[in-house]
């Protein structure tokens, strides 16, 4: 009998550690579902934006190395956030990444500034999807002159790129002589390439400036013929006479030209800086998010403003024009991410400051309307200044997050590519 | 006066009785012999008479045992066998380890004695000693994109605890234990950003609960024991020391160190291990001393997948991600303990329940003398 209990205790043993042990086949691997990675061998790296490619690799792109002598710094990394690839271009200078994009026949297609000291001059590069350089431009008033451009984003056409940026060569746009601004510093750039970058036709105007100081964010193709212009301007407005920065769109022509009326959204008292511009599909009502920076006093909040899908350029057009309500803090980057989520409505990333000073990532989900769709954001990021760069969903409803962060005592400054799931939890 | 003479009287009698009592020994062992002698010449029916004041008070242990040993094969002999068993109940209360042999006693008494047994229905314990943890990574998670080196480190610990033995045989026993441990291990990694290194320590405290079933020997004074088993283990406390360096070729090291990070919440408080462990008593009078070697292996993951990432109590990210590169793996760990400890056997002399088997006993009383 004695015999008998001892053998079913043993068995009940063997059989309850067999059933209870955890190991990686009862356990879903983590870095399937959520991660955090920080990509670049030794020195500074900074993260930027990312695009999805078809076969589920991420492409990163921002830069390496600590200013003023960066290099752009291009990853490829799997659906774990392993390191596939890397590679780095640039000159002797400093090269400062700004955005990247995935072409309709499957290509990479990066836009960069370039330091020609003292000024910087905006870079192009196409490439295939192992990182080798097909094309490239350099872009300048003059090239290596003594103005100074700058890139903001990059949008393919039907037969090549369109630039959103802004430059400080003032006598690009068409200037009336009769009435100059002699204290307009920067203008906003519309610089069309052909796909083989080559320059498109000198007919096709590239500058636009109502302000003293006016940067484009994007412009978007909408026909063979017509163009949205999306940025933002310090253009006195009404009759409070405000030059505050305010978000503006407009339409472009073929040729570049302004073909519609230009629309101000004015918020006086405040700077509104736009640095996302997202087209928003079916599930999420369509038309135009535009999210940006408003600012006010050391406070910063995002600042939404969506657009239908075809544009009037008139009261009607707006669908959604409010502040998101965030108490970001007095905030270093006015820089923000805005992409169309899956389900319905979008995910919406900027930078916090909290009172100790330390930056970090903020994220929420808002819906058509604009409205928050999360009881709380989410907040990634630790001591030190963090800064994001843009966000995307990946089919299978996880949230992708790239930006810098500063790790270490020293700050040292790491690409940092962040997954979380759906809700933005570090979980399956 | 009165009080005087009650003095003088307490002292008398305290300084007379130690010549009283070695004046009972001395006639007990005469009382003693004098039964031998009546049981060698034949003279049963006396036996008891003479030894019954001395039984009383006044034999030490080892010569009850004599006493108790000679009545009962007296009453064998007078074929009384409940005086029988009842000596022989007597005899192994003041020896409970004593086991007739048949070479030096008759065959009778060994009969007897497979009717009965001393073994204690319960054997508390205490014990400590020390132990170190050896790592079984599960998931490494790491906050790089890329394999680095890696190595898990061997750190010192402590336990100490309490456990009861429920004997359910001779041999044969169901054991449990509450012990209270201090764990730790370290994990260094190396080849983060190329040149950057690593080193997590962690310590922990755990409550365990094992339980178990053991085989052990239970003759002689060196006695080997076995067993296996599973165990709760509660962590109730942990917290990790981590140091990053940032090594860069032109620039030197920069260490990023810290007070101690709190780990408990990212920790499972409930886990589970199977044990496997053996050893040997050493017989002390009536008690022993043990050494135990001990391997408890983890088999829950010790991670707590919700907070892994966070700070405490919030759906922050962690600092010690951003600050020290440094998120933890998911795993188990396993454990192995060197312990001593102190037995002290709650014997209960007992009549066995079950009808005695004439041919389990002849064979048992066969396998005795081979």
């Amino acid at each position: 009998m004695t015999d008998m209990r001892s053998w079913i205790c043993i068995i009940s043993l063997s059989a309850f550690i067999v059933v209870s042990c955890d190991t990686a086949s009862t356990i879903d691997p983590p870095n399937d579902s959520f991660f955090l990675k920080y990509y670049g061998d030794d020195g500074n790296q900074e993260g930027v934006d990312f695009v999805q490619n078809a076969d589920g690799t991420l492409t990163l792109f921002g830069n390496t190395g600590t200013a003023p002598n960066r290099q752009l710094y291009l990853v490829n990394v799997d659906a774990n956030g392993n390191r596939v690839w890397e590679r780095t271009y640039g000159g002797p200078l400093d090269d400062n990444a700004k955005d990247i994009e995935l072409t309709n026949d499957g290509r990479l297609v990066i836009v960069s500034d370039y330091d020609s000291e003292p000024t910087r001059d905006i870079v192009i590069m196409t490439l295939a999807l192992d990182g080798t350089k097909i094309d490239s431009t350099l872009t300048g008033f003059p090239s290596g002159g003594s103005t100074d451009e700058i890139a903001t984003s990059i949008t393919q056409t039907d037969d090549g790129f369109l630039v959103a940026g802004s430059t400080s060569n003032v006598s690009i746009k068409p200037v009336d002589p009769l009435n100059p601004n002699p204290t307009d510093t920067r203008d906003a750039l519309h610089v069309r390439y052909f796909d083989d970058l080559t320059d498109y036709s000198s007919s096709w105007q590239k500058a636009r400036g109502p302000g003293n100081f006016d940067e484009s964010a994007k412009i978007v193709q909408v026909s063979p013929t017509q163009y949205y212009f999306f940025g933002y301007s310090d253009r006195s407005i009404g009759t409070t006479g405000s030059s505050d920065a305010n978000f503006y769109f407009l339409g472009l022509g073929e040729f570049g030209e302004t073909n519609t009326d230009e629309y101000f959204l004015a918020n006086p008292g405040s700077d509104e800086i736009l640095s996302s511009v997202t087209i928003a599909p079916p599930v999420s009502g369509d038309g135009f998010l535009l999210s940006g920076i408003t600012q006010n006093a050391g406070s910063s909040d995002i600042y939404l403003v969506k657009l239908r899908n075809s544009l009037s350029f008139t009261n009607d057009d707006l669908l959604v024009n409010k502040n998101l309500g965030a108490n970001l803090g007095a905030i270093n980057s006015t820089r923000t991410s805005s992409y169309p989520s899956l389900s319905s409505g979008f995910l919406l990333l900027s930078n916090t400051i909290d009172a100790s000073g330390n930056q970090s990532f903020y994220l929420d989900k808002i819906d058509a309307l604009g409205n928050r769709v999360w009881q709380n954001p989410f907040i990634y990021g630790g001591a030190l200044e963090d800064a994001v760069g843009s966000v995307q969903e990946l089919p299978d409803g996880s949230i992708v997050i790239i930006g810098t962060f500063a790790v270490g005592d020293d700050g040292e400054k790491k690409m940092t590519l962040i997954k979380v799931n759906g809700e933005g939890k570090f979980l399956k | 006066m009165r009080n005087l003479c009650f003095l003088i009287l307490v002292l008398a009698v305290a300084l007379a009785s130690p010549q009283v009592r070695a004046q009972e020994s001395v006639g007990c062992l005469q009382s003693l012999a004098r039964a031998n002698d009546e049981f060698s010449a034949g003279r049963f029916f006396g036996i008891p008479s003479i030894l019954s004041e001395c039984l009383r008070n006044g034999f030490s242990n080892e010569q009850q045992v004599q006493a108790y040993l000679l009545l009962v094969q007296t009453y064998l002999i007078l074929e009384d066998p409940i005086a029988a068993e009842d000596s022989y109940l007597k005899l192994l209360r003041a020896d409970p380890e004593y086991v007739p042999s048949p070479d030096k006693d008759p065959i009778d008494v060994v009969y007897l004695s497979k009717k009965f047994t001393a073994t204690p229905i319960f054997t508390p314990h205490l014990r400590v000693g020390g132990n170190t943890s050896l790592v079984r990574t599960i998931y490494e998670i790491n906050t790089e994109p890329y394999a680095v080196n890696r190595k898990n480190g061997l750190k010192g610990g402590y336990q100490i605890g309490a456990g009861i033995d429920w004997n359910i045989s001779d041999h044969l026993s169901i054991a449990g234990e509450l012990d209270f441990s201090f764990r730790s291990y370290q994990t260094t990694k190396t080849g983060i950003s190329a040149l950057d290194e690593q080193t997590f320590t962690e310590k922990q405290f755990w409550f365990d609960v094992p339980v178990y079933i053991k085989y052990r020997d239970n003759f002689g004074k060196v006695r080997p024991f076995g067993y296996v088993g599973f165990a709760l283990n509660l962590l109730v406390g942990a917290e990790g020391s981590i140091e990053t360096i940032n090594s860069t070729a032109n620039e030197g090291q920069v260490p990023t160190v810290g007070p101690d990070e709190k780990l408990g919440y990212k920790r499972n408080f409930l886990n589970t291990s199977f044990l496997v462990g053996g050893g040997t008593y050493y017989k002390i009078g009536r008690d022993f001393l043990f050494v135990d070697l001990r391997y408890m292996g983890g088999l829950t993951n010790i991670t707590k997948e919700e907070t892994n990432y966070y700070a405490d109590g919030s759906e922050l990210l962690t600092g010690t991600a951003a600050r020290y590169r440094w998120v933890g793996d998911y795993f188990r760990l396993d454990n192995l303990a060197l312990s001593v400890g102190y037995v002290r056997p709650l014997y209960n002399p007992r009549k066995i329940k079950r009808k005695a088997n004439t041919k389990k006993v002849m064979r048992e009383i066969s396998q005795d003398n081979d």
